[in-house]
């Protein structure tokens, strides 16, 4: 909530040139004495510096200070934490005494808000903002990762370090994923937001609350709007900053993945533990465990195929400047990141950006905006994607080596995959995956103060959008070999392009109308009324050949026509909207606003396509009270804020309602006259007049806090939001003759309610000036309303006839999972033989000491599915939702000293749990054949030649169960909280040490600053020991969620020059 | 300029305000109004296209397992109906088997899409968008596909939920409406009938080349109503031979008809049928050959070349080419080819062979004027009865066989149509001599049979098992009971619809494109004799010149009389393989009593090593697949099959499910 704006501020210059006269140079011993401007009080502690030097003094208990020596023609900046920064000509005087005047700190930023801006202390709803200095005090490639754990109630959580992917779960407390408004145009989604250039950033507001109502249309989430920079009057300034960046992978654990021999023994011992005959003999194993005859070497494929450290790099170039008729500003941004891949021939990413801001002013009162935004993508993949290519690097069978014994020309094919991923991130072996996309938004915005009526605007906001992607996928089949024998396995296929080209097109038009003034000394009142109009065109085309013979070129008419095919779709999509706010504050104490929005989409059937969303706030700044101010004068401000709104999102299918034809495919035709196939058109399913939006009322309730003039801050906020009318097909039994499906309807209902808070401190103590922020958000989510068959037992209810994987019903709290309690472990064979019965069939025949004993809940004697309680959170990766954890908290710590700055922010969440799905992890499930060396410390029998089911057997424990090639019939194979972990973590997401080189030798230089910074992402994580490997943040990968593409450690060196 | 500004933007707003409606009114970019489409023939022919996609014609793109429109692959070339029956072996031990239900049709959304296409029509009529003729031969084409659909329905479930009208939700909630519970087999079979009526009495007579020629015409409906009569009229005949009990029946859900009633749509059955005979015009594709060799040429060609035969046939179904066009197409020479002529290096062929129990039932042209079927010689002594269960195992061959010095010599006074129909032992496909021996006998008299194995002969030469050193070179009886077999099991493969005389070189997935015939004349006038024999109606005599024109047109020149046993044996020489077969077990109830343990043969050629110059003997043999199961068995709740979904559609089930 509270920036930090006013602490990182690069220090503002207008500053007089050095006196170039010596002459006139006379150096002078000043002092005076400093007063609080309306109490009158003494302000001890006060810093005053001397422009443009590092000479200063801070003022004493009484308020007095004294600078000697200084030249006559300087100026003196005074600051205090809460009041206005004064700046003085000592124009030769020697005493000079300074009424300081207090700034309601933060409460007089004008803080963005949907349609316009509003002054921070006159808000009702739950906005936060955070300024440009605190979204590059901490440099990132990309906006999540720098404002990630800075705003509260922003939940923002990486999923992969992959480059070009942008794919970071944004949430506004949990509500998912928020509608982005850039420059007043509602734009594309959060992987647009993840792409922006965070230079061009001015300033991120985020509507929380019923605020957001103001958007109506997909609003539901909330909104985070972005203000890109302007231009400012004066000389041009222009700022260079670079960027490289060293990244490694925050999770490493790959690197010791057992060798070929462990493998092979440990599977020697699997099968003894499971009573299965010996995989290979000792002879053999001998043979591996030397390691040196071709064919029984160990062949590291991890460390083989992948970098230990990755470089990028990033350049931002931007000049801002103007004069009183016109300022701009431009910048342009370029961005070029690899992969984790030793071959990096297909895993690159290039970001190019290009803004450009002007303001000018038309005529007295009459203004225009006019921005120009383009983005251009180059991404190369591997045609098999990321994921696979990722998976077999780290299950390949490291007894394979990556060519043939005999010919090191000739790939060999790997098993358990089969493949080979030198081939499949070679481009000229398997093809490439590139995705081209060019984007640019335009806007335009006039607006007119007329002179007949003050405080009366008017004004028109038009935009024009455009995105086009071309996606090219180039497969090149390969032919592998028998790592032994040599001989080609399988028949190459033949070669494919395929080229995709989306064009997007977004018009939006918003002619608007305002008017605000103040009646009397006390009634302020404001209004605003917008229409906005949006149209949003898609147009897509796909073409794909093959080659028969040989692959020539990547060009689509190069393949042949035998399996040519095309298809392409468009759509359009057309937005009317009316919207209004009216704002009424007495004496800026007491708050009122109404908003309103009429909201109309294509989608839906005429009777059906408005919807009304109203919302109301108000806000009591009871600080202002004289019986706080006077008898609580440690509170510098407290401001109760209470809002309601609504506000919703067009679901569901367009065009239910229109009964039309459509064309089937291919194999729906019919052929009625010889060589001409009739595509069939079918006729209109069941006709849906009833579809229409999704409904959602907010609720909030918070206060604003601020002690001690802003040196200590406090926000609470309770909110609630409730979701009517999302889809469903309706459980009803019409019968299979009835020939045709339910349409889907407005059915399900559902809660999210929470609470966020925020605490902050700043402080100045001598040349240190630093601040903290710390908060909290937690939500949870409650199904109101599931259409789903009856319920027809109680154990049923109980369960709510789900699987574990599926939220609860009804007002019960989601996001449990199911499972087995444990009991400690077996010790010994016999105590197994009284244990509870898991296996089956097999009873327990097959377990053995080290294994869990799983209690059972219904104490029938038999562990099965009765026995599972829901007592652990549940997961949120590849099985479960795609929410974020219900509980995320940041805090921030930044500190200057000096010419020194320094931040660390630390992220986390909790209340979430992470499965390693012991199906996939080998020697507990047998999936697939890669065993980490940290399963090593395993319960296992002194002698590993020992029956491990003979009681008189001697085990050595160990930390993870005995290995078991068949799970089925084990504890192992049932989800305990020993395999589904407590994922809460804390991480050091972002730490930063940046210098500024000093004014008075930057200007001699000729540069008007100089900064240079290191900073690292992701530096520590504090969870879990058994999840480092795996990385809590991104959450549960597929296959034992060790497999999936890491995130990354990220240490960035930059510099930043303005001149 | 200020001022014109305001108002400017002012106006625009005000301008919005009234066209957002309208703004927001756009027509969806995937979807077409009945309007447009019906407004020209381009349009009504995509409407139709798609319902006549959906007609369930069990041709070369169905099979029982999978369903209907199987493009490429998925009907292996239709895993003919033959299979399902005593005429032929599906290969390897994969195919669909005799005994079992011919697979599930419960296409209630096609039902429903026919009858939104003559609700659509009416209105467009009654709005005056759509011309009187139009109208009247869509609307007929509407009601031969109901027709036909329910026809498909009827066949195997009995009776059914007559829906003929596009049932909508209620505003209210209750659906209680929609579940419409089932007719009995009685009001099915009639709601077939008079649908059929419907259709004869609007659609033309004939159809242009503009038009289509693959639409229905009168004749089309007519002969639809020929089949399901007699079908209709067998059941309520033979259903005793048969009969259930259960809930079902006691609602007369299935069975529960008279004899009136057979009585009833046997007259139904020869009135269409004469209908068809007097007034289409149609005759029996070239009906007077010169010669046994004409005569064979004619009724290949009808099969492989469909598009000749219009002078016969009443309504059939044609494709295009799936190799070109993906999802197109049918795959039946694919899949199909004797192995000595199959797609090389893909998947497998000969996957269809047909039995020693078709081929014995043709008639040679010694049997003047009685019809009788002779089975083909193997043995001197004129025993043809007997068969070797397993001749892997056999250690001596002593039965007093006859010696034949080539493979196809044993078939050759046989009714041409065996040999247009089958690739015999001997015969030449697609140019190549089909090689069919299964074992030799080696000079001391040791027969090695099934198995790969070389004997020198009493000539010196060197002798195969399978009559060739490689694979290339044989088509039957290797590697039996591997998925690897594409090589016939019985010493037959199939030639019948084929393109056996075509220039084609390679047999494609998808890449057949000869139509598939659903109903010719020969049908129609099979139908009448069976209808009138069956029921005393009718004219007998024209029974018996119906029975030989067909005879006639396959050079016999005798003529048999027209008894029921005649007419049944000629329905199963003149349709072999066309799925006849199997619907006339249905429908007669001869399933169960056909193929309780019944088991299919195989002929084995057999080279004979014990004389000089090495001779071919035929061993009887039963097929290996039937020999591995014990026979073959049909339950007769198997005659109905089960209804889907009633745990929510609250419909009766059949019996024994």
């Amino acid at each position: 909530m509270v920036g930090f704006s006013d602490i990182f501020a690069m220090p503002d210059n207008p500053g007089l040139p050095a006196a170039s006269n010596s002459e006139l140079q006379q150096l002078i011993n000043v002092s005076g004495k400093i007063t609080d401007a309306t109490t009158g009080l003494v302000l001890p502690g006060v810093n005053i510096v001397v422009e443009g030097t590092t000479k200063g003094a801070i003022s004493d208990i009484n308020g007095t200070y004294t600078l000697d020596g200084i030249d006559r023609n300087d100026s003196l900046t005074f600051s205090f934490i809460g009041y206005v920064k004064q700046t003085i000509q000592i124009a030769g005087r020697t005493v000079i005494d300074v009424a300081l005047v207090p700034e309601t700190t933060g409460l007089e930023e004008v803080v963005v808000i949907g349609y316009g801006t509003q002054r921070k202390e006159t808000l009702t709803g739950s906005v936060a903002a955070i300024k440009s200095a605190d979204i590059v005090a901490t440099k990132s490639t990309t906006v999540a990762s720098a404002i990630q754990g800075k705003v509260v109630g922003v939940q923002i959580r990486q999923q992969t370090g992959e480059p070009g992917v942008f794919n970071s779960r944004i949430s506004i407390r949990g509500f998912g994923e928020p509608l982005l408004v850039i420059d007043g145009v509602v734009r594309d989604g959060m992987s647009d937001f993840e792409r922006l250039n965070p230079e061009d950033i001015e300033n991120i507001s985020v509507l929380k609350d019923a605020a957001a109502s103001i958007y109506g249309m997909n609003a539901a989430n909330g909104v985070i709007i972005v203000t890109t920079k302007k231009g400012l009057a004066g000389k041009t300034e222009f700022t260079i900053s670079n960027i490289y960046t060293a990244k490694t992978p925050t999770v490493m654990e790959h690197q010791s993945l057992a060798d070929a021999y462990t493998l092979k023994y440990m599977n020697n011992e699997m099968s003894r533990n499971s009573n299965l005959s010996l995989p290979i003999s000792e002879s053999e194993l001998e043979k591996w465990r030397i390691g040196t005859e071709p064919g029984y070497t160990d062949y590291d494929w991890f460390n083989n195929m992948m970098r230990k450290w990755i470089t990028s790099n990033e350049l931002n170039f931007s000049a801002r400047g103007g004069n009183d008729v016109i300022t701009f500003f431009s910048s342009f941004g370029f961005m070029d990141d690899h992969g984790y891949f030793k071959i990096n021939e297909l895993e690159k990413y290039k970001k190019y950006t290009f803004r450009t801001n002007v303001d000018v002013n038309l005529a007295k009162g009459l203004t225009a905006k006019v921005s120009f935004y383009g983005r251009y993508e180059d991404q190369t993949q591997p045609p098999m994607g990321v994921f696979w290519i990722f998976k077999r690097i780290c299950m390949n069978d490291r007894g394979y080596g990556a060519y043939t014994l005999a010919n090191n020309g000739h790939l060999s094919r790997v098993p358990c995959e089969n493949t080979n991923p030198i081939a499949e991130l070679s481009r000229d072996i398997s093809g490439y995956n590139q995705t081209l996309g060019f984007q640019y938004q335009s806007t335009i915005d006039v607006n007119y103060e007329a002179p007949f009526l003050k405080g009366l605007s008017m004004g028109v906001l038009a935009a024009y959008d455009g995105m086009l992607t071309d996606n090219r996928l180039l497969n090149t089949p390969f032919q592998l070999y028998d790592y032994i024998t040599d001989q080609p396995v399988g028949t190459p296929g033949k070669a494919t392009f395929q080229n995709t080209i989306t064009h997007m097109i977004r018009k939006n038009i918003q002619p608007k109308i305002s008017y605000k003034t103040r009646i009397g000394q006390a009634h302020n009142i404001s209004a605003t009324l917008v229409n906005d109009i949006r149209k949003v065109d898609y147009n897509n085309l796909l073409g794909k050949r093959q080659y028969d013979d040989l692959y020539t070129t990547d060009i689509i008419n190069q393949g042949s026509l035998t399996n040519a095919s095309t298809t392409g779709y468009r759509t359009e999509q057309s937005y009317v909207s009316f919207l209004g706010r009216f704002n009424y504050d007495y004496k800026s104490k007491y708050l009122l606003e109404f908003s309103f929005r009429e909201d109309g989409s294509y989608r839906y059937s005429p009777g059906r396509r408005w919807v009304f969303f109203p919302a109301v706030s108000a806000g009591w700044r009871i600080g202002q009270e004289a019986f706080i101010k006077n008898n609580l004068p440690i509170v510098s401000d407290l401001k109760l804020r209470g809002s309601w709104g609504q506000s919703g999102y067009d679901a569901g299918n367009a065009f239910e309602y229109v009964e039309g034809y459509e064309f089937t495919s291919v194999s729906g035709g019919y052929v009625f006259s010889d060589g001409v196939l009739t595509l069939g058109m079918v006729p209109p399913g069941v006709v849906n007049d009833y579809l229409s939006w999704v409904h959602t009322t907010t609720t909030d309730f918070g206060f604003d806090l601020e002690l001690w003039m802003g040196k200590f801050g406090f926000t609470a906020d309770y909110f609630e939001r409730l979701e009517e009318g999302l889809l469903a097909t309706r459980v009803a039994t019409v019968p299979n003759t009835f020939g045709a499906s339910f349409p889907q309807e407005n059915l399900n209902s559902q809660k999210t309610k929470g609470f966020e808070l925020s605490a902050s401190h700043r402080n100045t103590i001598g040349k240190l000036t630093y601040g903290v922020n710390a908060n909290m958000t937690l939500s949870r989510l409650f199904l109101l309303h599931q259409e789903q068959s009856p319920l027809r037992s109680t154990w049923a209810k109980w369960t709510s006839g789900q699987s574990p994987w599926v939220p609860s019903v009804g007002d019960r709290i989601t996001g449990r999972a199911w499972g087995y309690k444990r009991d400690g472990i077996c010790t010994s064979v016999t105590q197994v033989e009284t244990a509870p019965l898991m296996g089956g069939t097999l009873g327990n025949s097959l377990t053995l000491p080290g294994m869990d004993i799983i209690v059972d809940v219904n104490g029938d004697g038999v562990i099965n599915s009765s026995d599972q309680m829901p007592f652990m959170w549940a997961g949120s990766g590849f099985f479960g939702d795609a929410l974020n954890p219900p509980l995320q908290f940041g805090l921030n710590m930044n500190a200057s000293y000096m010419n020194f700055d320094f931040t660390i922010g630390l992220a986390g969440a909790s209340m979430y749990t992470m499965n390693k799905s012991r199906y996939d992890q080998w020697g507990y499930g047998t999936r697939y054949p890669m065993f980490w060396d940290k399963y090593l410390d395993r319960w296992h029998t002194q002698n590993p030649d020992d029956n491990p089911f003979d009681p008189a057997t001697v085990w050595i424990p160990g930390e993870w169960e005995a290995l078991t090639a068949n799970a089925n019939n084990q504890t192992t194979n049932l989800t305990t909280d020993k395999w589904r972990m407590n994922a809460t973590f804390l991480r050091a997401k972002n730490v930063e040490l940046g210098y500024t080189v000093p004014n008075n030798v930057t200007r001699v230089i000729g540069l008007t600053g100089v900064r240079a910074f290191v900073n690292c992402f992701n530096l520590f994580t504090l969870c879990n020991k058994n999840l480092k490997d795996v990385d809590p943040e991104r959450g549960e990968g597929a296959y034992a969620t060790s497999n999936s593409y890491p995130l990354m450690r990220t240490f960035n060196f930059g510099l930043e020059v303005k001149f | 300029m200020r001022k014109i500004l305001i108002y400017i933007s002012i106006f625009a707003s005000f301008l919005i305000v009234e066209a957002c409606e309208d703004f927001l009114t756009i027509e969806p970019l995937d979807k077409t109004s009945a309007d447009v489409l019906f407004s020209n023939v381009a349009g009504v022919k995509t409407v139709l296209a798609n319902i006549y996609q959906k007609m369930p014609i069990e041709d070369f793109t169905w099979t029982g397992g999978t369903g209907f429109n199987q493009h490429p692959g998925g009907a292996f070339g239709g895993w003919h109906k033959a299979g399902m029956t005593d005429e032929a072996v599906l290969e390897p031990n994969t195919g669909r088997q005799p005994g079992v239900f011919p697979g599930n049709y419960w296409d209630y959304e096609a039902i429903r899409q026919v009858n939104q296409f003559l609700e659509t029509i009416l209105t467009l009529k009654d709005e005056g968008k759509m011309t009187e003729a139009l109208y009247t031969q869509l609307y007929g084409e509407g009601h031969f596909i109901l027709a036909y659909m329910y026809f498909k329905l009827a066949s195997r479930y009995g009776g059914v939920p007559i829906i003929d009208e596009v049932q909508k939700l209620s505003e209210s909630g209750d659906n209680s409406a929609l579940f419409v519970p089932r007719s009995t087999e009685k009001e099915t079979w009639d709601f077939v009938l008079s649908e059929c009526d419907l259709a004869a009495a609007n659609l033309p007579t004939s159809v242009t080349t503009s038009d289509g020629i693959y639409r229905a015409t009168k004749w089309a409906a007519l002969a639809l109503k020929s089949r399901a009569a007699l079908h209709a009229a067998s059941i309520a005949k033979y259903w005793t031979n048969a009969a259930l009990t259960g809930d079902a029946v006691n609602a007369k859900l299935v069975g529960g008809m008279t004899a009136t009633d057979a009585s009833n749509y046997y007259l139904q059955c020869i009135n269409a049928s004469k209908d068809i005979i007097d007034n289409s015009g149609k005759t029996l594709y070239k009906p007077n050959p010169a010669s046994k060799t004409e005569a064979a040429k004619n009724y290949q060609d009808m099969f492989e070349t469909p598009s000749m035969a219009w002078d016969e046939v009443i309504f059939m179904k044609t494709y295009i080419d799936g190799s070109v066009t993906g999802q197109q197409g049918h795959d039946i020479d694919f899949w199909l080819y004797p192995q000595q002529c199959k797609f090389q290096n893909l998947y497998m062929a000969a996957r269809f062979g047909a039995s020693l129990n078709i081929v014995d039932l043709f008639e040679d042209y010694t049997d003047d004027g009685n019809g009788l079927s002779v089975p083909v010689k193997t043995r001197t002594d004129g025993v043809e009865d007997e068969y070797e269960d397993d001749p892997k195992n056999l250690t001596s061959l002593t039965q007093p066989f006859i010696y034949y010095d080539n493979q196809y010599d044993i078939f050759k006074d046989k009714d041409v149509r065996l040999q247009a129909s089958v690739v015999l032992p001997g015969s030449t496909f697609h140019g190549t001599e089909i090689n069919m021996q299964g074992g030799l006998v080696q000079m001391d008299g040791t027969p090695v049979i099934y198995s790969v194995s070389t004997a020198v002969g009493p000539d010196g030469n060197t002798y195969y098992t399978y009559g060739s050193a490689n694979e290339a070179g044989y088509s039957a009886f290797g590697l039996l009971g591997t998925a690897a077999a594409n090589y016939s099991s019985t010493g037959f493969a199939l030639r019948k619809t084929l393109q056996d005389t075509k220039n084609v070189s390679t047999p494609a997935l998808g890449g057949s494109t000869q139509p598939y015939i659903e109903f010719r004349l020969a049908e129609v006038l099979l139908n009448y004799a069976e209808a009138a024999i069956e029921s005393g109606q009718g004219d007998a005599g024209l029974a018996k010149t119906y029975l030989n024109a067909i005879r006639k047109r396959a050079a016999h020149t005798d003529e048999i009389p027209a008894t029921l046993e005649n007419i049944l044996k000629e329905r199963r020489v003149e349709f072999v393989f066309e799925g006849t077969r199997f619907w006339d077990l249905y429908r007669r109830r001869e399933f169960h009593t056909v193929f309780n343990a019944s088991k299919r043969y195989s002929l084995v050629p057999i080279i004979d090593l014990r004389v000089n110059p090495p001779k071919y003997i035929f061993l009887r043999v039963t097929n290996y697949y039937d020999q591995a199961a014990g026979g073959r068995t049909f339950l007769t709740r198997t005659y109905y099959g089960e209804i889907p979904g009633v745990a929510t559609n609250n419909l009766i089930q059949n019996p024994g499910y």
